[in-house]
This record gives C-alpha cells, sequence and structure tokens, in this order.
C-alpha cells in the first residue's frame, strides 16, 4: 500500500483541520458546560446527549513531555530526523500533541517551556500541521 | 464468582527465533501439542478457543481450529495488539465457569520477523497510525508520531518530570530481567548486560534507548484453562483465583499509569488504598504482600515501572526508588519475570510471562526457581491481572 502521512479528515473533525487551514486552532466544547474537549466526539463525552460547539481557543500553553525521534519510522518524516513530539496543556485545560522541529537547537521548546502552536505546512504539498514554538519574552 | 471454579493444567510453547519462512500455524501447533502433552490431554477433550491475536500477525480462530484439528463449541478471538493476555484467559474462565466450555486451549501465535515495526509502511498495521482520534498508542502519523515506542517516551518523560526523578534509575528493569533470561534456556537474550552497556546503547526515541525496548519476533504460546473440579494431581494445576480484564476510559493509556496525566487523563493517580484494593486481589482475597512472585507487562522497560505502583507494590512516584538494589531479582522482595519478560525472554505479549507464572507455581523453574512460591500475579498497567496460585 502506499505510504501516507495524511490525517482522515470527515464530519467529526473537520472543523479542526478548516480551521488549521486558516492558521487558527477550533476545538470542540460541552455546549452545557462549556468545557473545551479533545478528541472530537459527536455528543459531549461529559454530559448524556450534550451537544457541541466548535469555537476557537487560545494556541498558547507549556509543554507536559516530549519525545525526540533519533530514528525514522515513516520515511516521509525522514529528512526532518532528528524531530520531537510535544504533549502540549494547552490553556483552555485540553492537552494536544504537536510537531517539534529541530528538537536540538537553542531555543527549541522543550518540557516545560511555554509554547504556542502555530499551522506549519512540514511536508510538501502537505496541509498545514499543528507545531509547537516557543515563546520568548 | 469466578474465583478458583477454574486451573491452568497445561502450557506450551514454539521456539522463539525469528524465522520468516516458519508459519504462524506451525509455531501454533507445537504450541498446542507441548500444553496438551503437559496436561495429560488429548485434543479431543479440548472443547473450547480462545485467541488473542489474528491474521495477518498471527492466525485466526476458524484456520487454528481446522489447522490443528480442534472442534470447539466455544471460540472467541481478541485484536492483534499486545493489552489481552489476562483479557483471553478470563475469557476461558468465564466459558468454563458458566457452562459453556470444560476445557479451553488459550493461543497466542504471532510472527513479526516478516514484518517491518509498526509504524513502518511495510507493516500491516501502518494504517494505524491514522485512526480515527488517535493511533492504538497515542499514534498521530501526520505529525511525524509513529510508532509505539514514542507513547512510551512520552510518558517517561511526563513521569520523570513529575517526580523529579532520574532516568537512568530505570536501568534496574532491564538489567534484572537480562540477568534472568541468563537461567532461562529459551530465553532469546541470554548474553550479558552491564550498565554500560545499557548507558551506551543507541537511542530509539527519546528517552527511550534500544535495551528499552522488547525483542521483536515470532513464537506461540498456549494455555489449557480447565474446570477445577476436572483436573488431576499429575496435571499440577494452578488456580485462577482472581481476575481482571483490561480497563479503558481517558484515564488510561497504554502506555502510562492510571491518571497519570497523558492525553486527557486528569492526573489524578490511583491512591495506596485503590490500588491495594485492586479488583483482582479482591476476588482471590489477597494482598499485594501475598504475592511470591509476579510476572509484569514490558513491551517497554518503564512499563513495568508503572505497574509496581498500580497494583501497590510501591506509591505512586516511587518505584524508581523501589526497583533498586535487588528488590525485583530472583532472591529480592517482589522477584518478577524470572524469565527475563518480553525485554530479554521474547516478546510473546507478555504470554512468557504467565507461562512463567505457572512454571514458577509448579515448583518447575530450576535454577531460577523462587523458593516457596504460592501465589503469583499477572499484572499490566492496562489494569488486566491474573492471580494464580497452586493447589
Amino acid at each position: 500500500m502506499p505510504e501516507t502521512a495524511e490525517p482522515i479528515i470527515n464530519d467529526l473533525n473537520r472543523p479542526f483541520w478548516d480551521a488549521a487551514a486558516e492558521g487558527q486552532l477550533m476545538l470542540p466544547h460541552c455546549a452545557d458546560t462549556g468545557v473545551a474537549f479533545w478528541p472530537p466526539a459527536p455528543l459531549s463525552p461529559f454530559l448524556d446527549g450534550g451537544s457541541v460547539v466548535w469555537r476557537p481557543v487560545a494556541a498558547e500553553g507549556y509543554v507536559m513531555a516530549r519525545a525526540v525521534y533519533r530514528r525514522a519510522f515513516q520515511q516521509a518524516f525522514a529528512h526532518l530526523l532528528p524531530y520531537g513530539i510535544a504533549m502540549v496543556h494547552l490553556d483552555c485545560g485540553v492537552r494536544l500533541q504537536a510537531h517539534v522541529p529541530a528538537p536540538d537547537m537553542p531555543g527549541s521548546p522543550v518540557t516545560g517551556s511555554r509554547v504556542t502552536i502555530r499551522f506549519d505546512v512540514l511536508l510538501p504539498g502537505g496541509r498545514a500541521l499543528p507545531v509547537a514554538h516557543a515563546i520568548t519574552d | 464468582m469466578l474465583s478458583g471454579k477454574t486451573a491452568i493444567v497445561g502450557v506450551g510453547a514454539s521456539s522463539f527465533e525469528r524465522n520468516p519462512d516458519r508459519s504462524v500455524l506451525t509455531m501454533a501447533s507445537h504450541a498446542l501439542s507441548h500444553a496438551l502433552t503437559d496436561a495429560g490431554l488429548e485434543r479431543g477433550a479440548i472443547d473450547g478457543l480462545c485467541v488473542q491475536i489474528g491474521s495477518p500477525r498471527g492466525a485466526d480462530y476458524d484456520t487454528l481450529a481446522v489447522t490443528l484439528g480442534l472442534d470447539v463449541r466455544y471460540a472467541s478471538q481478541t485484536w492483534p495488539h499486545g493489552r489481552f493476555t489476562a483479557t483471553v484467559l478470563t475469557h476461558a474462565a468465564m466459558a468454563i465457569a458458566s457452562g459453556l466450555a470444560t476445557r479451553v486451549a488459550c493461543i497466542l501465535a504471532m510472527k513479526n520477523s516478516d514484518l517491518g515495526r509498526i509504524g513502518e509502511a511495510n507493516n500491516p498495521f501502518f494504517f494505524e497510525q491514522f485512526r480515527e482520534n488517535g493511533g492504538p498508542h497515542g499514534e498521530e502519523g501526520h505529525i511525524g508520531m509513529a510508532s509505539p515506542v514514542a507513547g512510551a517516551a512520552m510518558v517517561l518523560d511526563l513521569y520523570c518530570r513529575t517526580y523529579g526523578k532520574d532516568r537512568e534509575l530505570l536501568s534496574a528493569i532491564p538489567l534484572t530481567f537480562r540477568a534472568h533470561a541468563r537461567m532461562t534456556p529459551d530465553a532469546v537474550a541470554r548474553n550479558p548486560m552491564t550498565m554500560d552497556d545499557y548507558l551506551g546503547c543507541r537511542p530509539i526515541i527519546d528517552p527511550i534507548r534500544l535495551f528499552d525496548c522488547s525483542l521483536v519476533g515470532d513464537g506461540a504460546i498456549c494455555v489449557i484453562v480447565s474446570a477445577a473440579d476436572l483436573t488431576n494431581p499429575t496435571q499440577r494445576p494452578v488456580r485462577i483465583t482472581g481476575a481482571q480484564g483490561v480497563r479503558a476510559s481517558r484515564e488510561s493509556f497504554i502506555f502510562g499509569p492510571y491518571g497519570m496525566g497523558v492525553g486527557q487523563q486528569s492526573g489524578k493517580r490511583l491512591t495506596p488504598a485503590e490500588t491495594r484494593g485492586h479488583s483482582a486481589y479482591r476476588m482471590a482475597g489477597v494482598t499485594p504482600g501475598s504475592i511470591d512472585v509476579l510476572g509484569v507487562y514490558d513491551s517497554f522497560s518503564p512499563l513495568a515501572l508503572y505497574t509496581f505502583e498500580d497494583f501497590g507494590f510501591c506509591d505512586a512516584g516511587d518505584g524508581l526508588d523501589w526497583i533498586q538494589n535487588g528488590r525485583i531479582a530472583l532472591g529480592g522482595d517482589m522477584p518478577t519475570n524470572l524469565n527475563g519478560g518480553q525485554l530479554s525472554h521474547a516478546q510473546l505479549n507478555g504470554w512468557g510471562q504467565v507461562r512463567e507464572l505457572v512454571t514458577q507455581l509448579r515448583g518447575e523453574a530450576g535454577e531460577r526457581q523462587v523458593a516457596n512460591a504460592r501465589t503469583g500475579l499477572w499484572a499490566t498497567i492496562g489494569g488486566d491481572a491474573l492471580v494464580m496460585e497452586r493447589d
């Protein structure tokens, strides 16, 4: 089968990807409690039958944990080695995973860093993907 | 209640070499034959079949029955990853306790030597990293997060940061299990491992190194579960007295402790009262202090660490200190993975540890035998567990 790095996009997550293409972070929220959640669900995971609304959130938070790839598993990403993956705790309480470019370079976000998530194109012809960038004072 | 209604009466295994030319059915056949011989049973006595891994990594229940000459009235099968060991054995015990079968062959047979690593394009599970709402190990292939190793690396980084611990304390796990494998004739990795070897081995995904990863390979294990009232002393039966299947919720993550704070976990770890009151302990009427010999899931070395905490052997965050000074070695307070575990014996999704627990509780483990082992525990960070007791 052909190798791909494309996410599956459908009615459940399309608002996230449409917003990402515009450089904005949108998350599903429980309409009744107002709480943002992830991953996307058709009904609120907090409330029986609770409806869901998508709203933009501030794309800032901190790195709770980071893993750094020293070995390629996907050929599409091999030319980016070494690269990192950060688990970002957003200020709205949701945790998202984001790509970390050049993790060995000074200024790259490490565990504990304040970061902003931007949507950058990582692969030629690919879509804009969540990437963690350190916030410098 | 399930407790004590069933017993393991036979275990068998194939050899564990990486051999792309050997059929997974050949391995399953060897494991079943050895288990039947061990139990002193004819294959016609088997009326149930519980399979962990199907095709393409393993073989499906229907092919297994046809190929192995089984005729069963109860069959079940779980998915092709490694978290259903206790659940499969529990299904067998449930089927027997509820009258659906009397003797169930439980089989793990898989071949990895003809596949790439999970996350690579020539592995049949490549597309799982794009599964809706994340892969089965937290993968998100579109940002470059592929392979189970990444999820394990992420949690280890979070754990060491949360508790302020030196990551190198983890070395006690791979070094101890390697020392155990050196006493196990069919272990895949029996060469010595020193601290320098561990510190110097190649990084895979920081902070996980090569020697923190299990040895992906080929093999099969068969465990025969029987109605307890049909056993005889020559079978050296080991009773299943406590059981819990794998748990699932927002608080669970495949490679982290319950409630650790990975993904959408709350960050509220289990309390000592909760870990020491685990449902498998309660079913068996035991506590962590009752356990003579332990088998834990260790596809990556940190998983063993978290299991000691989630099953109440030590408190949350204390595991890296607790495992030092021979605590988990043969002769220590809590001898663990006496055959070398997945890290050094063979990567058989934990079925190797279940087989070793049976061997230990029968008193047949030779130079690695834990003295007077009467009560054993199989446990994983998925919460699934089996308490096993010698009659």
